[in-house]
Order: C-alpha cells, then structure tokens, then sequence
C-alpha cells in the first residue's frame, strides 16, 4: 500500500502541481515556481529513495535479483474484453524517474531566474508540471497503451510549451508543426499496437514478449517498426525529426528538459522496452534509420549560427546514436547513452540559455530589438565575463564529444562497439553502420567545439553588447554546476580506469542485456567485449581528428573556414549542409504543395463546382417550379376555384334574398301556390 | 236538402273569397275580416260533414263553437294590435308595417 502510494505520487506531485498553478497561479504570483519546486523537489527526494532498492548485477557472481513493483487495476471492460492500467516498475524505471525529477528540478530552479519577467510565469510552472505527470506516466506505464495515452499528453505538453510565447510569430507554428508532425508518427504506433494485440489478446509489455513467439514473423516485423514509428517521431528521427529545431522557440529551459533530456528520450525508452520482440529484420531498420539520423544531423550542424540550433541539430544526432545502438543490438548502451546524454545535453541547453540570457539583457540595456540574441556571429570572447557558464558548457562539450573521463566517453564508446561488432558479424552493407557512427563522432566533436570557441573565445564580434554582459545570477548557475559534475565519467562509474566502465550505472541496467525474443544475446554481448577496444582506438581518434580541426579553424584561425567549405562544396556537402538536406524543402515539395493543390482542387470542385453549378443549378430550379407553383396556386387555384366558389355563393344568395321580401301576404301566396302543387300531385297518385 | 254539394261548394267559395281578401288587401282591418271569413268557411264544413257523416253526434257543433269563440278572442287580440298599429305609425296599411324588415 505504501509502496503504490510511493509510485502514485510520482504521478500526483506534478499533477498537483499542475493543477493548483493553473487555478490558483495568478494569486500565488511568484510563489508559484516555489511551490512547483516544492513539490518537484518532493518527488526527486522520492525518487532517489526508490532507487536506492533498485539491484545491481553481481558482475563476479553473475547474478541479480529481479527487482520489479508492479500492479495493474482494470480500467475499463467490454464483454470479452478489457483495458487495464498499471505500473511496472524496475532498475530502468526507476533511473529514469531520477533523471526527470532531477532535470525537471533542475529546470524549475533555473526557470524561476529565467522566466523571472515573464507574464506568464505561473502558466510556465503548471506546463512544466503537467509535462513531468505525463513524462512519468510514460516511465510508469506497464502497457503500451498506456504508453501511448501518456505519449500523447507529452506531445500535448511539448506543443504547448513551444507555444508558450503564442503572441511571437514563430512559436504558434512551431508548435503546430512538431505537433502534426509527432502525429504521423504516432498513428503508425497505434496501428503497431493493435496489430500486436489482436495477436497477442494483451496490451502488457511482459506479456506481449512472452506471447508474441508463435506470431508470424513477417507481421510481427511489420508491428515492430509501426510501433517504432512513434519512436521516430517523439525521438526526431529521420524523416520525421523536422519539427525539433522549429521547437526551439519555446523557452530555452523548456528546451533542456523536453526537447533534450527526457521527452524525446521517451521514443528511445520505448523502443528499449519493446526490444526483446523486435525481430533482427525491424531491428536492421531501426539501426538504418539511427544511423542516417545520426550523421544527418551532425553534418547540418556544422553550418547552423543559431546557438540553440546547433544544440537541437546535435540532440537529433545522439537520439540517432541511441536508436542506432538498440537497432545494433546493445540497448544497455542506449540506455547508458540516453542518461549520460541527458545531463549533458540538458546541462548545453542550460548554458546556451545563460548565453542568450545575458545577450538578451545586453540588448535590452542598449535598447536593441533588431539583433538576434541566439546569434553566435553577435558573441565570441564570452570566457572572461561568464566563467561558470564556460566551463559548465566546456565540460559537457568535452562529455558530448566522447573525451575520456566524461560520461559521453563510456556510452557513446559502447554504443560504437556494439556498431562496430555488427559489421564484424555481418559484413556487407553494414560497414555503413560504423562509418556513420564513427563520421557522427567525428562530426560532433568538430561543431561543438565550434560552438564553444565561436561564443567563448576569440574576439568578441561585438564590443557594445559585450560590455554588457554579466555572469548569470545563481539560481542559474546552481544547475549548469551539478549537470555538468553529472556530466563527469566519476558519477557513473567509481573505477578511475575509463578502460573498465563497468561501474554502479551499468550494473544496475547490466541484466536488460540478457534476453530477447529472437536472438542470442550472449553471443551479441560478447561481440561488443570484443569490438569494445577496436572502437575506443577509432573514437578516441575521430574525436580527437574533430576537436583538432576546430581548434585549428575556430581557435588558431589557421585555415580560413570558407575554403574548407569550398572544398567540401566539389561534392556538394556543404550546401547540403546549409539546406539541412533539403528535408523540409523536399517535404514542401513532395507533401505540402501537392497537398495544397489538392486542397485548392478539392475546393475548386466544392465551390466552384459543386457549390455553383450543383447546388445553386436546384436553387435556379426551385425557383422556376415555385414560380409556376406559385401562379398555379394564386392565379387559378386561389382567384379561379376558391375565389369563384365564393362569387357563386354570393350571386346565388343574391338572388334568393330577393325572395326575403318580408311582406306575409307574398308567403303566403307562395305556400297557397305549393299546397295547390301537392294537393294537384297527390290527387295524380 | 238531401245533398252535400252545395254547402261544399258555399264553403268553398267563402274561403277563396276569405283567402283573396288575406292576401290582395292592405288594410289589416280588412285582411282580419278575410280571415273571419276562412274561419266562417271552416265552420260550414264542420257543420256539413257532422249533418251528412256516418254517425250523428255533435262533434262538428262543437268543434264549431269553439272556433267562434276563439274567433271572438282572435278578433279581439287582432283588433288590439291594429290599434296600436295605427297608434304608432298613424295607418293601418300593412306594407307600412316594415321595421323589422331585414
């Protein structure tokens, strides 16, 4: 009982809070974001409380314990049939709870700073606390229509987040866009899920793996990656990964806690939970669509000059790295990847929002309006001013880049290991896999050190907004510290040998790489043990061959960037690059022109058409027959029959009052004349 | 005296004569002693029929007695209303009685 109120309240807190900021926020003004930091603050403390029974794998025993919480009520039944919720809990549920409560907290505190101004700042704490319900709901959900109930609040509470400054331009239509375009996604989800039921008679998870076996392979493969096309749009992958640089126009902590750290993980986290029954076919395709996000995300980064796309750009890129590794078989890498990631993806957001924050007051203090605060071409020599918030940012670019001793290093080396030894093991075509893998790394050490010399180093671009610029105040501070000591190798691993990354936070998720439906994972881990040092050699050089390049163009200014692109041009990569692969102006031109002819046909023919000649053609008609209907009815019906029963009635009672004469001696006559008649007729008889 | 025809005929003639007079004369006085002379006409046929019938009994006398008495109260009640005929509209013409002509 206390332990289901211990997992319940993980829904009620933000719920909660929620619910009181969206009542009562006006008159709780700025207390409203101590009490969401409350009652956030509540749940984290709960949530390190339950992780703290969560089981670690005995690495020299080989054993664990199946640490699991769950209970499930009906929701609803109809005949036969029947919907039920309930919570699953387990080691992976449970670091995820950390990781939101402890980024959402993060995030409340620094928003208090960050939204301090803003008129809307209760609405902004009960977004935020109905984000984290439906985020935890997700975690929580032991089904997948749960799952899917819950993705659907997320989404809601993306779009309203990036919508939250609605009276800007941009923002309604990013949020519009990210929110259509979650839904392509999330109708093939739907259809997966149904497909799997209707095999499987259960929505349960655990339930569904164990049943899916005898499910004919070829449907299940179909299911799984219906199922994984939710993934795809949550987690921004390729094709569906255009609305997360567009979401960037929601508040920049929004961006640190959904669009980097935990909402679009949650695509991730599914696929994760679904692994064991996606059979090695779907599995092939997640790994494909990993890959091809991966790399394309890295490469448009290079070009962007907006501080927070690069860091959206850099987001689309690692999910890539993550969905890639669950495709490759290693999702305990994905998952290792997905909570490193968290912190120093969140802890980048955070620190480019300390960045734009002070632009933004530097600007507004020179009464500026016109120049872009998020432009990094308006920042550069930002380290003398902002110290914390440089090395916060250098630390997690150092983690993100795959630096040993950084968290990046262990679970991006893992992930590429596991790459690796899938090509090692099945040769061919997959020798993509790694190249896009290690070229993605490569990438992403290159643009992030970019980002970093380009705002915090060199000369600054502008001397006016420079003179400006002051370090944040602490509650901002306060967070880009802890994320960025999160961000270090030492917080998930005690071993100071980053060789052997077999610390606490791997044998807590250790045991998820042991089982799957269809394949024999024994031999899958023991390939990437194998491959692991291979890949650490080639990562630790491709970072190092990128961070080289950056430091020589951005720090040293030894080579001019414009020849590079020049060079890079002959095949055509750097106007890709520039043109984000053409993605959106493709879908413009594949889906949203011919959508809009066909929208301006199918008008054409309602209006013009259907409207105009139909029905205003049976307008014209009933018209001309209520014409003749109505003369039919007037002219001879009404004046001819009517009116004429009428003019009879009035001629013939004319003439008999004629015989009213009122004199008696008349009548009397008249009944001597009518008794001489009858008498004459009766004597006839 | 043995035959009924004649006092028919008597009373006939009375009655066509007494009819006339109703309904050819103006005057209500003279249209009044029209119908004294019906009323007459009616008694001469009690009489006969009750002299030449099947059976002698007084009947006819009776009946005839009757009808002079209420003659007499008819004359009378007739009289009255020509007086005040005469007293309202100054003649005892009955096409001048007309007020009550719809």
């Amino acid at each position: 009982m206390l332990e289901t109120f211990q997992i319940l309240s993980f829904l009620f807190l933000p719920l909660l809070s929620f619910v009181i900021l969206i009542f009562f926020g006006k008159k709780l003004k700025s207390h409203s974001s101590t009490l969401g930091m409350f009652l956030i603050g509540l749940m984290l403390t709960n949530s390190i409380f339950l992780i703290l029974k969560a089981e670690p794998y005995d690495f020299v025993l080989k054993t664990y314990n199946k640490w699991t919480l769950y209970k499930s009520f009906e929701w609803f039944s109809t005949g036969n049939f029947s919907i039920s919720l309930g919570y699953f809990v387990d080691n992976i549920t449970a670091i995820m709870l950390v990781v939101v409560s402890l980024i959402g907290f993060l995030v409340h505190l620094y928003s208090t700073e960050y939204m301090k101004d803003d008129p809307k700042y209760s609405r902004y704490f009960a977004f935020l606390g109905i984000f984290i319900f439906s985020m935890n709901g997700i975690v929580l959900a032991d089904s997948l229509i749960m799952i899917y109930v819950f993705w659907e609040l997320v989404g809601l509470s993306s779009f309203l987040l990036i919508g939250f400054w609605f009276e800007k331009e941009k923002p309604p239509l990013a949020a519009n866009k990210a929110f259509l375009t979650n839904r392509v996604g999330d109708i093939g989800m739907f259809i997966g899920i149904m497909i799997i039921f209707f095999h499987v008679g259960s929505f349960n998870i655990n339930e569904i793996i164990n049943g899916v076996s005898d499910m004919n392979k070829t449907l299940l493969t179909l299911a799984g990656v219906l199922v994984f096309m939710g993934a795809v749009g949550k987690s921004a992958q390729f094709p569906l990964h255009i609305w997360l640089p567009n979401a960037m126009e929601g508040p920049t902590p929004v961006s640190a806690l959904i669009h980097a750290a935990t909402m679009v993980a949650a695509g991730v986290y599914l696929t994760f939970r679904i692994f064991p029954f996606l059979t090695p076919d779907a599995l092939a395709i997640v790994a494909v669509i990993g890959a091809i996000t991966a790399v394309m995300a890295a490469i448009t980064a290079i070009t962007r000059n907006d501080i927070k796309a690069v860091l959206a750009y850099s987001t689309i890129s690692q999910l890539g790295y993550m969905v890639m590794a669950v495709g490759v078989g290693a999702p305990v890498y994905a998952f290792f990847h997905l909570v490193t990631h968290a912190m120093f993806k969140a802890c980048l957001f955070l620190c480019s929002g300390s960045v734009i924050h002070a632009m933004h007051h530097s600007l507004h203090h020179l009464h500026d309006h016109e120049t872009d605060p998020q432009d990094m071409n308006n920042m550069g020599g930002l380290k003398s001013k902002m110290p914390i918030t440089h090395a916060a940012m250098l630390i997690s670019t150092f983690a993100i880049a795959g630096v040993p001793f950084f968290s990046g290093f262990l679970s991006k080396d893992g992930i590429l290991a596991a790459v690796l030894s899938y090509y090692y093991k099945h040769g061919d075509w997959t020798i993509l896999l790694p190249i896009a893998g290690f070229g993605a790394a490569m990438i992403t050490a290159f643009y992030m050190f970019r980002l970093i010399f380009k705002t915090f180093y060199g000369e600054s671009k502008n001397k006016k907004i420079f003179k400006h610029i002051h370090e944040s105040p602490l509650p901002m501070t306060i967070p880009l510290i802890i994320l960025s000591v999160l961000s270090l190798a030492f917080a998930f691993t005690a071993n100071l040998n980053p060789l052997v990354s077999k610390g606490w936070f791997k044998s807590l998720i250790y045991k998820y790489s042991k089982s799957h439906n269809f394949m024999d994972m024994k031999y899958i881990n023991a390939g990437i043990d194998a491959a692991h040092y291979d890949a650490m050699y080639l990562s630790l050089f491709v970072a190092s061959i990128g961070i080289g390049f950056s430091v020589l163009i951005y720090l040293l200014r030894k080579i001019n960037p414009d020849n590079i692109s020049k060079v890079l041009n002959i095949i055509g990569l750097f106007s890709l690059s520039k043109n984000k692969f053409y993605v959106d102006k493709i879908y413009n031109f594949v889906l949203y022109r011919p959508f809009l002819k066909q929208t301006q046909i199918a008008s054409y023919i309602d209006w013009d058409f259907y409207d105009q000649k139909l029905i205003d053609a049976w307008g014209w008609i009933t018209l001309k027959v209520s014409k003749y209907s109505g003369i039919s009815d007037y002219s001879i019906l009404d004046q001819k029959i009517i009116d004429g029963t009428s003019h009879l009635t009035q001629y013939v009672s004319g003439q008999l009052r004629k015989t009213q004469s009122g004199i008696i001696q008349n009548y009397l006559l008249g009944v001597l004349a009518v008794l001489v008649v009858i008498i004459i007729l009766i004597n006839q008889i | 005296m043995n035959y009924i025809q004649p006092f028919l005929m008597l009373a006939s003639i009375l009655f066509c004569l007494g009819l006339y007079a109703v309904i050819t004369r103006k005057n209500a006085v003279a249209i009044l002693m029209g119908i004294e002379l019906i009323l007459n006409s009616a008694n001469i046929n009690f009489i006969t029929f009750n002299r030449f019938g099947a059976y002698r009994t007084l009947d006819g006398h009776v009946f005839t007695i009757f009808v002079i008495v209420l003659a007499a109260a008819e004359a009378a009640v007739a009289l009255a209303i020509i007086i005040n005929l005469f007293k309202n509209i100054g003649t005892v013409d009955v096409d001048q009685a007309k007020e009550m002509k719809g």
